[in-house]
């Protein structure tokens, strides 16, 4: 009774997938809450389950016509979890955070009293997220399970790998050794075998995970997520937080698929359809959990050039929180359901089953890549024609990088140019322009009915293209990408962004060829660049050209860009005393068709320190990770030179002498093309050049409705309008030097008697701090929201007039002449504002 | 009242109450359970520091007023609708590269309790368009609007606090888990075994050596990993009645060596644990006991397939053990406790060494008995099961 209503229930939100497969539930004992964490099927069809709450159940006749009347019984407790379970030779085997188990009933009552620690040799710290996943069987008796990594503040969602083999995937040989097996993963919730033997772990978007992966494991290979290299052989000792940088010399192995953030924020396990039909037609075909979307997703994986990769379609939607999934003896879909801190769709615990109604729905039953596009074959032959234009078809790459996932990039609509039907009308062939290794095809078929009527039941596919079949050169989906803007706004303070906000503002002095956009590498031809309209890149795409010119911003401190190269690209830098840092692509390449075609055989590139007449003063050809990648360059200037330059955080040159006093304008040589940057950025060492002694801040007047605070040294401005007085007359020459910071689109300004420079934001949300108002605005974004930036505002003397000049860490960023009466008192800071605050600290005025 | 950094009164009372907390309750909490290591009998189990810092107790009033339902759902349509939705499906009038979450279909990515949404809603998600609100909404303002997303969403499970109480009724009962900081500064203990018999005591355990760490009496476990994600230490709710000191157990060849766990069992009477020394398994069980007057417990070790493994009695490395001398079978200690009362330790089975080690026989059983400083009288007054108990 409780099933039919289910099953209707069911059929109310989905019609079209619950004439095909139906869902229903088990009944678990009365107040038991089954957090599903494992499940496996003992050779008398008994069906264990695995809870969080450390609980392993037996259920008996699992396959019954009704699930509502199936018996539990308890067979163990006290564990902690149990997110991965099989058996041998009938006893449940359970994969406990601690340790891997054998629950062993002696005595025949079908409660284990006897829970032999099989393996427990893994590190685990006090962490509360260091989950371990599992527990498959290969055709050798190795047992495989994943180890979560640690989550900890203040980057809470951000990975790390605080004891041996966290991040790791394990196994447990037959003689009973504990191996890591590889390195890579985040929080790698699913273990699978698939039916061609390969291991399967799939992964939860998050740092370093774009969307949700599923890998077909390479033994040794590196799988995206960093933090787990620190366990890796000859890692440095010293270096026990790899999560935060983009390791060097580490290849990485791309995903299988990528399932699209749509259909998959919390990927389970996977369980492959050996049921030769009982289940439909999916033979061997993957069977996806899905947690958050409550759904069942199917994947089918295949080899091309050595390189796994594959399709992937929704199944089964709203089945609830399904964490694990695995056919039973009759061939059913049981579920296992929890998402009790995770989230998920409801329900969210209990025990489910998807059965097969026998009638076979019309769906794509296989996606396969072929040259120049996909041969699509379906469970039902078509009725009717298909017309090209009812297929069409997108594609996109992510950001590989430590923020919590990325949203996809670099969107292309593709041009679908045939749809081919076969004469047994079964299989499609569609043909693609330009699609490009390294990338998530997503397809939709639409109007497209089966034989009896039945339409296409998930109309759209979405296939990770690592390699293009006939071509060898795999690129991941998730490309290096520069840190993104988050990261840097709240955690780099001291930095000026020379390149941020509008890097056209007069304060960059703007020069052909140089432009704004996006860039990838020209899939045929990777010694150019496919740019798109954008903000990510400062491309100059020459030849020749000017240069792009910011003055006076080298000084001793840490100058930082992000570079991006296409093969064979080359980027400069001006150095003190006329030198230059040039970074050139030497790639390895393979052209083809008379040149028009250039592929990367091997990644190469070089950096040179060059002296004012262009004598080599030191190089380095390491670090490089090849064209079309992302590269962070810091150099750290001092009076006298280079102390070092670093690339990916690794330092590749020490200590150059060069002239110059370590001063001078910074350049972006427009004469190596072509070339990119991205973030060029600034560290002052002495950001405060003029200091006097502080001012109290207390007991100021304050004027209009603007909310003051006073804490020590600083004064925060906060709803409102109006301001604060601080000093009642300016002399002539004189330089007043304070601290400020700013939430982001709060305005604020320092009035000098008339003239204003302005703090924080513009009314329209840009940046505008260093400028004077109604003379010249600084719309560059240097400082970033929130973090503390030394300002100087200097008076000088000029006939009946002032010039009046700003600094931003000891950067010039902004100078006018203005009438001698707007600039000598009273001096005062305001703000405009409902729900922003700017600060002001550490204010002095220097004679 | 808008809330930025300096308005932080609140948060740094807060704080202050927190330090005073730690200062008053905490610091005192933990030195009590040291100090009364022993099995005092006459100690009564509610008498501790009584102080309420006002402090805390007026931030919390603060907090509850301002978290009413309806200020979470204002906040909510002020802040996080034009882009979740007002009903929280995730479809607002703001157009994002990235759909927002759907509260109504209850799924979030980085869990959906109290404390995992407010630190989304505090730090906002790098590299999507959510925001951090840290800056721009109070503690308190934080908590109502989570409360108000976290109702939008469907029904959470909830732990019946009577389900997580773990009980030992007629049959032992063996809990894994994370221990509670068991030694002062040395932290919580990620592998843990708590062996729980029917009279009512219960043994606790580091899983990575199989260390006795501590014998308590009374209640069992509360699950607190059973919330939230989980992964939370074991609230032990016996009285612990004897802290084992922290030093090697064993030694092979003369250089301490791990108990590696093999396994536990709940088929007897009593728990027991399985462990390897080397080359030596041993299976241990402990419970009550009683001799003349005396009420403590003991641990009996099952020795086979053994080698040179020395078992050090812990006092003995710090020098505090006095012998007292043989009685029949039986060899007597006196072992200093922290409250400067004497425990007997009697062991049975194995060879006492002038070094201060036991030395395990290869193959037979080896008793030790632990009988803190108190009479019979006080043990049965204090409710200790002692008809159980076995008798000598």
């Amino acid at each position: 009774m409780i099933a039919a209503l289910l099953v209707i229930a069911c059929s109310i939100g989905v019609a079209d997938e619950s004439r095909y497969y139906t869902v229903q539930s088990y009944t678990p004992p009365e107040g038991e809450v089954l957090e599903v964490g494992g499940l496996v099927f003992l050779p008398d069809g008994t069906l264990a389950a695995g809870t969080r709450r450390g609980r392993v159940w037996l259920i008996d006749d699992p396959d019954a016509h009704d699930p509502t009347v199936c018996a539990f019984t308890m067979h163990a407790e006290g564990l902690w979890e149990g997110l991965g379970l099989n058996q041998i030779d009938g006893d449940v085997l359970v994969l406990q955070r601690t340790e891997l188990s054998r629950l062993r009933d002696h005595d025949g009552d079908r409660v284990a009293e006897h829970i032999e620690t099989i393996a427990d040799d893994w590190g685990l710290t006090d962490n509360y997220h260091e989950f371990a996943f599992g527990l498959p069987r290969d055709d050798e008796g190795n047992l495989y399970f994943s180890l979560n990594l640690a989550f900890i503040n203040p980057e809470w969602w951000h990975g790390q790998s605080n004891a041996p083999w966290r991040g790791w995937l394990m196994r447990l040989t037959p003689e009973g050794e504990v191996e890591p097996v590889a390195p890579g993963f985040r929080s790698p919730a699913g273990v699978g075998i698939d039916a061609e033997g390969r291991v399967i772990v799939t992964d939860n978007q998050g740092d370093w995970m774009a969307s949700s992966p599923i890998y077909a494991v390479t033994p040794g290979a590196f799988h995206g997520h960093p933090a787990s290299l620190r366990w890796t052989e000859g890692w440095p000792d010293v270096d026990t937080h790899p999560e935060n940088k983009i390791p060097p010399d580490v290849r990485r192995l791309p995903p299988a698929i990528w399932i699209p953030y749509d259909w998959s924020r919390s990927t389970g396990n996977v369980a492959v359809d050996a049921t030769r039909g009982d289940f439909g037609p999916f033979d061997d075909q993957l069977f996806v959990a899905e947690l958050t979307n409550g759904m069942v997703l199917r994947a089918e994986l295949e080899d091309i050039h050595g390189v796994t990769q594959g399709a992937i379609w929704p199944f089964r939607r709203n089945v609830g929180s399904v964490c694990r999934v695995a056919f039973s003896p009759e061939g059913n879909l049981v579920l296992g359901l929890t998402n009790r801190g995770w989230g998920g769709l409801a329900p969210g615990h209990g025990l489910r089953r998807i059965d097969w109604t026998g009638e076979t729905p019309m769906e794509m039953l296989h996606c396969r890549a072929v040259p120049g596009g996909f041969d699509i074959e379906f469970t039902r032959p078509v009725e009717g024609d298909i017309d090209v234009s009812q297929v069409t078809a997108r594609d996109y790459d992510y950001h590989w990088w430590w923020e919590y996932g990325s949203p996809e990039q670099r969107h292309r609509e593709l041009d679908v140019h045939a749809a081919r039907l076969s004469h047994d009308r079964k299989h499609l062939q569609v043909r693609i322009d330009g699609l490009e290794a390294g990338r998530v095809v997503r397809m939709k078929l639409e109007g497209i009915t089966g034989k009896g009527g039945h339409e296409l039941l998930h109309p759209e596919v979405a296939y990770t293209l690592n390699v293009k079949p006939g071509e060898g050169l795999s690129l991941p989906v998730a490309k290096s990408a520069a840190q993104p803007e988050a990261r840097i706004s709240e955690t780099d303070a001291g930095w000026l962004r020379l390149t941020w906000g509008d890097p056209w503002d007069r304060f960059v002095e703007q020069s052909a060829p140089w432009r704004l956009g996006k860039a990838a590498l020209d899939p045929v031809n990777a010694a150019r660049y496919a740019t798109t309209p954008g903000h990510d890149l400062l491309i100059n795409d020459g030849p020749g050209g000017d240069d792009l010119v910011i003055p006076n911003a080298l000084m001793p401190g840490t100058l930082s860009a992000s570079v991006w190269l296409p093969v064979r690209g080359s980027a400069g830098v001006s150095l003190p005393g006329g030198g230059a840092l040039v970074i050139m692509d030497r790639s390895i390449v393979q052209a083809l068709d008379g040149g028009d075609e250039v592929q990367v055989e091997q990644a190469a590139g070089m950096l040179e320190v060059r002296d004012a007449s262009g004598t080599v003063l030191a190089s380095s050809d390491e670090q490089w990770m090849g064209p079309g990648q992302w590269h962070r360059l810091e150099i750290d200037l001092t009076p006298s030179g280079i102390d070092a330059i670093r690339l990916q955080d690794n330092t590749i040159v020490g200590n150059v002498s060069l002239p110059g006093e370590g001063r001078g304008d910074l350049r972006l040589l427009g004469a190596h093309a072509p070339a990119g940057f991205a973030d060029v950025r600034l560290k002052p060492k002495h950001p405060a050049p003029v200091s006097g002694e502080p001012m109290s801040m207390a007991g100021g007047v304050v004027s209009g409705t603007v909310d003051v605070d006073v804490d020590g040294r600083s004064v925060y401005l906060s709803g409102g309008t109006g301001d604060l007085h601080l000093a009642d007359a300016l002399g002539p020459k004189c330089t007043i030097a304070f601290k400020t910071r700013f939430q982001p689109m709060a305005m604020g300004w320092i009035d000098l008697g008339g003239t204003r420079v302005l703090l924080g934001e513009s009314p329209g949300g840009g940046p505008m701090t260093g400028s004077i108002e109604g003379h010249d605005e600084v719309r560059a974004g240097l400082v970033a929201d929130r973090s503390w930036a030394h300002m100087s505002i200097e008076l000088t003397p000029h006939v009946a007039s002032r010039l009046v000049t700003v600094r931003i860490a000891g950067l010039p960023v902004a100078s006018a002449i203005v009438p001698a009466d707007s600039v000598s008192g009273p001096l005062r800071v305001g703000h405009k504002s409902e729900t922003g605050w700017v600060a002001l600290s550490d204010l002095s005025i220097v004679e | 009242m808008s809330s930025h950094e300096p308005k932080t009164t609140q948060e740094k009372i807060r704080d202050i109450g927190i330090c005073l907390f730690c200062l008053f309750i905490v610091v005192p909490l933990v030195s009590f359970i040291i100090i009364y290591t022993t099995w005092s009998m006459t100690i009564p189990d509610h008498s501790g520091p009584n102080y309420s810092p006002p402090s805390l107790e007026q931030s919390a009033h603060v907090a509850t007023a301002t978290a009413s339902p309806a200020s979470g759902h204002m906040i909510y349509m002020a802040q996080c609708a034009s882009c979740h939705g007002d009903s929280g499906d995730g479809k607002g009038t703001r157009v994002l590269d990235r759909p927002a979450r759907s509260f109504k279909a209850g799924g979030f990515s980085f869990g959906d309790t109290q404390e995992a949404i407010a630190r989304v809603v505090r730090s906002g998600i790098p590299g999507t368009p959510m925001p951090g609100f840290a800056r721009t909404l109070s503690p308190a303002q934080i908590k109502a609007v989570v409360s108000h997303v976290q109702s939008l969403g469907p029904e959470r499970v909830q732990v019946d606090e009577a389900d997580a109480v773990l009980t030992v009724e007629d049959k032992p009962v063996v809990v894994r888990g994370k221990l509670p900081e068991h030694y002062i500064g040395m932290g919580e203990i990620p592998r843990g075994l708590v062996a729980g018999n029917p009279d009512g005591l219960s043994f606790v355990y580091r899983g990575d050596d199989v260390r006795l760490l501590g014998t308590r009496q009374g209640a069992f476990v509360r699950r607190t990993d059973w919330d939230g994600r989980g992964g939370t230490a074991l609230d032990l709710q016996g009285r612990l009645i004897h802290l084992v000191p922290d030093v090697p157990v064993f030694e092979h060849d003369g250089r301490p060596i791990q108990a590696k766990l093999a396994g536990t069992d709940v088929g007897g009477r009593r728990a027991a644990i399985h462990y390897k020394v080397g080359s030596t398994d041993i299976t241990e069980e402990a419970g009550a006991v009683t001799m003349g007057p005396l009420a403590g417990y003991q641990r009996r070790m099952q020795i086979s397939g053994g080698g040179d493994v020395l078992l050090r009695m812990p006092a003995w490395r710090t020098g505090g053990l006095e012998r007292i001398g043989p009685a029949g079978a039986w060899t007597w200690w006196q072992e200093p406790a922290f409250d400067g009362r004497m425990h007997f330790v009697g062991v049975r089975g194995a060879q006492p060494l002038q070094c201060g080690g036991l030395q395990l026989p290869r193959r037979g059983t080896v008793e030790i008995r632990v009988f803190p400083d108190s009479p019979i009288e006080e043990a049965a007054k204090a409710g200790i099961p002692v008809k159980q108990a076995v008798s000598t």
